[in-house]
């Protein structure tokens, strides 16, 4: 008998509610992907050099880093897909080791020699199946240079639910690292270290409506071993670093302008107590069927490290010191123009990030500037190609 | 992306079926695309069908008298359960188990049929006469479920998810004149669905713009017989196990084309006054012509 | 912090319940100028670079490694 229930509603709403039901219309995690697919792209990444009024010894020419990205993506029978990427890089150029107190009380870099040349590789590979509900994707993969190594590995889950409109996502990850510095015996560097990452994140995503969706995640990670920089002198950290990352990330697509908006947003913090702000704004904007422009820019700015110092005091009581520049008080600023082309099966893409780390770009007030801050140009080019 | 209109034309459920999509030039597995769409359309025909010994149907119908009922998967459960709405909601015309008066009703050899023989069968019609208890269905003797009122409409509606669940966004899936939709035309244009003309099926009456969801037809047109001049049409009424003629065609937009085809069979049993009066109570877009 | 956040995560599976986007809305979520990471080695790249030029870490919910970046 019709139950008073039904009643209530219209014939229309009563029997879309129940024809939902069916498995047709039943949640599907993200499905595998159909088309293998092959990527390329070569990026030049370059800093610019110290200025010579902060530099006290050594080279102003910091690193140059040229890198080239191989990916390999192709489906496995209909729920399975797996995935290489191959990335090698060459470094070049000098980095700070330290920094003094210059003639007026202004800190000053002591820059390693420009002789530093090394290279990177690293290999990853991901296999991921799709279920119907659930995706669930293992990923592994190690980063090698000459004095240092990492191994590293996760996996992850997603959970869709609520006829697809929600997701729940799940993901672990540890990595191992081993580090050998050059020299070490010359320089009194410490001669083999190792040092190891664990993480758990969470994720919620949800569809808010047909153009506009968002997700909410957080990031818990620690470091343990030896996290010092060992090229850096008097370089001392804790032996632990606990790391939260809570991310806010919104997509909005206008079928007006024919443009799709992401905006990310971090709030970051861990028991060194540096914490920052990461605000993150791209447009994505098809201006023609074949061609998309993406113009971005970033904001980022963060705290100093408990036992960051610009230079180092004589009377200096706590047991750890460090004036890397990466623990020190700033903002900074970047700016992004991507293009991509796509054409039959190839895909092209350029990109130019031009980035400005500046103490003036700090939400804070930051007394004195760490000379060593990294302002960059970053140019890539690079191609995809569908089979 | 650039797109180029395809149109796919296959046979399954004793009718035509057509797929008409705009896929990306790029994709080199447009064939793969097609083949997965045909390959549900005939999934849903072996497991509905009333033909085939081998078919949940059959096996439904052949434990019909067993005490103990029998125990159905999830899909066929949920079919179920919407067919128990759909009697609900349609004060009992929509009725699963009405097809066992096919036995009376010879459309070929137009010749009325038999009243007794129809008083008879009605004994052994009826969803409030069944147990339904998901995932256990326990049929009487003699009864006998079909899903033929459902299943073209809800494949209809599965093939259109599975293309989009492909990536495919603008197209549409049409089989044996209902049409579940993907997507609008690349520009974002409706499609033009048109309205078949019941004096003269082959030409339409109306065009609608459809820019998303589905739309069911029915129609006096479809499979009838003539008989002293009055038209006998193959829908009929549960309750009297003869047709009601007042509707000539009758085409609804609904959300899912299942749901579309269950308004227009309904409207079709309710008659032309009544039908219309269901259709606007229950806020279903319709287009109605009367006889 | 955490203690907002939980909130605000539990707000959002409430609210989650009252919006639902059927099948056949779904078309724009799909674009692929609408997922969450848009060129995967570009990404890649990016997150490497912030990682071993800044000081904070974490948040982008994609597996890695450390590196030896000065």
């Amino acid at each position: 008998m019709a139950s008073s229930n039904n009643k209530n509603k219209t014939a229309l709403a009563a029997l879309t509610a129940s024809a939902l039901a069916l498995p047709a219309f039943q949640a599907m995690a993200a499905t595998a992907p159909t088309e293998a697919e092959v990527g390329y792209r070569y990026s030049s990444y370059e800093e610019d050099d110290a200025p010579a009024s902060l530099v006290a010894t050594g080279d102003t020419k910091r690193y140059t880093i040229d890198t080239q990205q191989f990916r390999l993506l192709s489906p496995v029978g209909k729920n399975f897909s797996v995935s290489l990427d191959i990335l090698t890089e060459t470094m070049s150029g000098a980095s700070p080791m330290g920094t003094q107190e210059g003639s007026g009380g202004e800190p000053q870099l002591v820059m390693s020699g420009a002789s530093i040349s090394e290279d990177r590789e690293d290999v990853r590979a991901n296999v991921t199946h799709y279920g119907n509900s659930v995706a669930t994707s293992v990923t592994a993969g190690r980063s090698n240079e000459n004095d240092y190594a990492a191994t590293y590995y996760g996996v992850g889950w997603e959970w869709v639910f609520n006829q697809k409109n929600s997701a729940f996502q799940f993901a672990m990850s540890r990595s191992d690292d081993k580090i050998t510095p050059t020299d070490a015996l010359l320089f009194g560097r410490i001669q083999n270290a190792s040092k190891n990452t664990t993480g758990i994140s969470l994720g919620l995503s949800q569809v808010l409506s047909k153009t506009k969706f968002i997700q909410f995640g957080l990031e818990l990670s620690q470091d343990k071993g030896y996290l010092a920089a060992p090229y850096k002198t008097d370089d001392v950290r804790p032996g632990s670093r606990t790391r939260t990352a809570a991310v806010m990330r919104y997509r909005h697509f206008s079928p007006e302008s024919n443009g799709a908006l992401h905006f990310d947003y971090r709030y970051y913090w861990d028991d060194w107590d540096v914490s920052s702000h990461t605000f993150s704004l791209a447009w994505y904007k098809n201006v023609t069927n074949r061609l998309q422009l993406i113009p971005s820019v970033r904001y980022y700015s963060q705290t100093e490290a408990s036992f960051y110092e610009p230079y180092k005091v004589v009377a200096n009581t706590n047991p750890y010191y460090s004036s890397d520049y990466r623990l020190s008080p700033y903002g900074a600023i970047s700016v992004g123009l991507q293009l991509v082309h796509n054409f039959k099966r190839w895909s092209y893409t350029a990109k130019i990030e031009r980035y400005e780390a500046d103490a003036d770009y700090s939400l804070g007030k930051v007394v004195v500037e760490n000379p060593g801050l990294v302002s960059f140009t970053l140019i890539t080019a690079g191609f995809n190609i569908k089979f | 992306m650039s797109l180029k209109q395809i149109s796919h034309h296959f046979h399954v459920m004793g009718g035509p079926a057509e797929l008409q999509l705009y896929l990306d030039v790029t994709h080199p597995h447009q064939n793969q695309l097609l083949q997965l769409a045909e390959t549900e359309a005939y999934r849903l025909e072996k497991k509905y069908s009333r033909y085939r010994d081998d078919s949940v149907t059959s096996a439904i119908n052949n434990a019909a008298g067993q005490p103990k009922g029998i125990t159905v998967d999830e899909e066929t459960a949920a079919l179920l359960n919407y067919a128990q709405i759909a009697w609900q909601q349609s004060n009992g015309l929509f009725d699963i188990t009405s097809g066992i008066l096919r036995k009376a009703w010879d459309f070929k050899s137009n010749k009325l049929p038999d009243k007794k023989q129809i008083t008879k069968l009605l004994n052994n019609v009826g969803w409030q006469k069944l147990l339904w208890q998901p995932p256990m269905l326990q049929l009487p003797q003699g009864m006998e479920v079909d899903f033929g009122g459902v299943v073209k409409e809800y494949a209809a509606d599965a093939i259109a998810t599975l293309l989009r669940n492909q990536g495919v966004q603008h197209g549409l899936v049409e089989l044996a004149g209902d049409i579940s939709i993907i997507g609008p035309h690349p520009n974002g244009n409706a499609w033009k669905i048109g309205v078949r003309n019941p004096q003269n099926p082959e030409s339409a009456i109306a065009t609608i713009d459809v820019f998303d969801g589905a739309v069911a037809s029915s129609g006096n047109y479809e499979r009838f017989m003539l008989v002293n001049g009055q038209r006998y049409c193959h829908i009929l009424n549960p309750k009297t196990g003869w047709p009601e003629n007042s509707v000539a065609g009758v085409s609804v937009h609904a959300s899912t084309c299942l749901v579309a085809g269950t308004a227009t069979t309904t409207a079709m049993l309710l008659g032309a006054t009544q039908g219309r009066k269901w259709l606007q109570d229950g806020q279903f877009q319709h287009l109605l012509l009367e006889v | 912090m955490i203690a907002r956040i939980s909130l605000l995560l539990f707000a959002l599976l409430a609210s989650a319940c009252s919006t639902t986007i059927q099948p056949w809305e779904r078309g724009t979520l799909a674009k692929p100028e609408m997922q969450w990471v848009g060129d995967a080695q570009g990404f890649a790249l990016s997150k490497h670079v912030y990682f071993s030029k800044e000081g904070s870490n974490g948040g982008s919910m994609v597996v890695g490694g450390g590196c030896g970046c000065n």
